[in-house]
């Protein structure tokens, strides 16, 4: 029997971790979709790769290290999927297998294993494929839709590839497997929102900030087009970092003030790599250096706890 | 600081290696051990200054001011600094090259300076170039290792000689100083779970014995 020690209020509920991943991988299956649709074979073998040698990464380390086997609760194959969404789509099958490894051993299991973590997984292996094999991660090429042409290859949005607002929504435009599509990306928002996954503050917040700075900054932004808000945040990865990245619980603050100020954070550093910076987008690094500050943003937005006296009481 | 003088003269091999254990000098592994020889140079660099000084400042311990004895260790730590990089600098020139400011920069290296204040309370000169001579070829080890797995990975050569075939991808990131700190980090902690399990076994095996 297992005993559990907990504080009020006791309340039951149907959560678990593998219903909430299982939720997260459905909220993924229309971008995968979209994904796989615009640029044909390569990126699914990207997709299901980076999905199944993340799960069987973390099979063998808990093997190895005589842990509990978790692959059941489906937290790895959300990584390895998020992993491989984000990877360009010609992009060589072991840059796919290097990343989950990365991801599930290096930045999740040596913390500890899941809810541990400090940093998202799939991002930090992101940022480690990107330092390490920067040329195989910056080729973008053009949709192929499937057609068996060879891929062209091409600048994305925010490095000057023209595009226009319907393009940009629908996914028809160079750039990672799985942030071409905010139709798509928008379907797994609604579906996460509709089953209370996750709650409307950082995606909303997180976007709104960019769009808004995006316009303050205009033509000095350093972005293709002066300054549109619309453009901002339909380009690049933003809405995907959005909705799936920032949003992930062990890195994000736990109370939702915190997660204002996480979101807040988000948005004003992307406009500043984008707008300063040597790499054209930044939404990888923005959220991983607000992955660092969450526990600080924890300890300072932290609760009043029920029946302390309040700060004017004190005085 | 008595826990160091107890126990058997050989545990700088794990207990007390320099970057695994007490995590010193870990700046020159990072920022120069990037290749096999690199990181061999670097570190009989850092041995040499180690035996010669901790030899030196032994010998003086009796003499030195007591309240400018830390003065006293990096004058002579400075010099024997300054002979290792005038060693290197006429014998071996393109490992210098690559080392730069890291050779003069041994002189603040933590391995040093805590082998130094060992030194003071240590009792006698030989048992203090015993230890951080075993301390120093160790750290030389290990620097030499991070650097043949840095040399390994990031351009898939070793001692220069080409080791992969032509389809390797260089990973890059083990030429910058976070892929070093990862490298490093990654070591320390196979080493660190091999020590506490054998650490674990010996405990099993003494229970009930005194602590």
């Amino acid at each position: 029997m297992e005993l559990r020690v907990s504080l009020a209020p006791h309340i039951r509920t149907a959560d678990s971790t593998r219903r909430l991943m299982l939720d997260v991988l459905i909220a993924l299956i229309p971008a995968s979709l979209a994904g796989v649709y615009f640029f044909g074979p390569n990126a699914l073998m990207l997709l299901v790769l980076s999905t199944a040698s993340a799960v069987l990464a973390e099979y063998v380390w808990q093997k190895l290290m005589k842990l509990p086997v978790r692959v059941n609760d489906l937290s790895a194959a959300v990584t390895g999927l998020l992993l491989g969404l984000n990877l360009p789509p010609q992009a060589p099958w072991w840059i796919a297998v290097a990343g989950s490894v990365v991801a599930v051993i290096l930045v999740k299991q040596l913390f500890g294993g899941i809810g541990d973590n400090f940093m998202n997984p799939a991002l930090a292996a992101r940022a480690v494929l990107l330092a390490s094999w920067p040329v195989h991660m910056t080729v973008y090429t053009l949709p192929t839709m499937w057609s068996g042409a060879d891929a062209v290859t091409s600048a994305t949005v925010l490095s000057g590839h023209p595009a226009g607002t319907m393009d940009l929504f629908l996914g028809n435009i160079p750039g990672c497997i799985g942030e071409v599509s905010k139709l798509a990306i928008l379907l797994g928002l609604a579906y996460l929102l509709i089953r209370k996954t996750i709650t409307w503050h950082v995606p909303v917040i997180f976007l709104g900030v960019t769009a808004l700075l995006a316009w303050a900054m205009g033509a000095q932004g350093g972005f293709t087009f002066d300054g549109d808000p619309l453009a901002a945040i339909l380009s690049g990865g933003v809405l995907f970092g959005a909705v799936f990245m920032a949003t992930d619980y062990s890195t994000s603050p736990m109370t939702a003030k915190g997660q204002v100020v996480f979101a807040i954070g988000c948005g004003v550093i992307v406009s500043i790599i984008r707008a300063y910076g040597k790499y054209p987008e930044g939404v990888t690094y923005a959220i991983l250096l607000m992955n660092i500050a969450s526990p600080l943003i924890d300890r300072f937005m932290r609760p009043r706890v029920y029946g302390s006296p309040l700060k004017e009481e004190k005085a | 600081m008595n826990e160091f003088n107890q126990g058997a003269p050989l545990r700088g091999i794990l207990p007390e290696n320099p970057l695994f254990r007490l995590a010193l000098g870990v700046v020159p592994t990072l920022a120069v051990a990037t290749t096999l020889i690199n990181g061999a140079a670097i570190g009989i660099a850092v041995a040499f200054t180690l035996l010669c000084s901790n030899i030196v400042i032994a010998l003086l311990r009796n003499v030195l001011p007591a309240k400018a004895h830390v003065l006293c260790w990096l004058i002579v730590i400075c010099a024997f600094a300054s002979v290792a990089q005038m060693l290197l600098q006429a014998f071996f020139h393109d490992p210098y090259q690559d080392l730069g400011i890291y050779v003069p920069l041994i002189t603040l290296n933590c391995v040093i300076l805590a082998r130094a204040q060992m030194a003071e309370e240590e009792h006698g000169v030989f048992t203090s170039a015993g230890r951080s001579l075993v301390m120093g070829v160790l750290f030389a080890l290990v620097a030499a290792c991070v650097g043949a797995l840095r040399e390994l990975l990031d351009s898939g050569t070793l001692l220069g000689a080409q080791v992969f075939g032509k389809g390797f991808e260089p990973m890059l990131l083990l030429k910058l100083a976070p892929g070093g700190f990862l490298l490093t980090g990654i070591l320390a902690g196979i080493a660190n779970y091999f020590m506490t399990r054998s650490k674990k076994n010996d405990k099993n095996a003494q229970k009930g014995g005194a602590a």
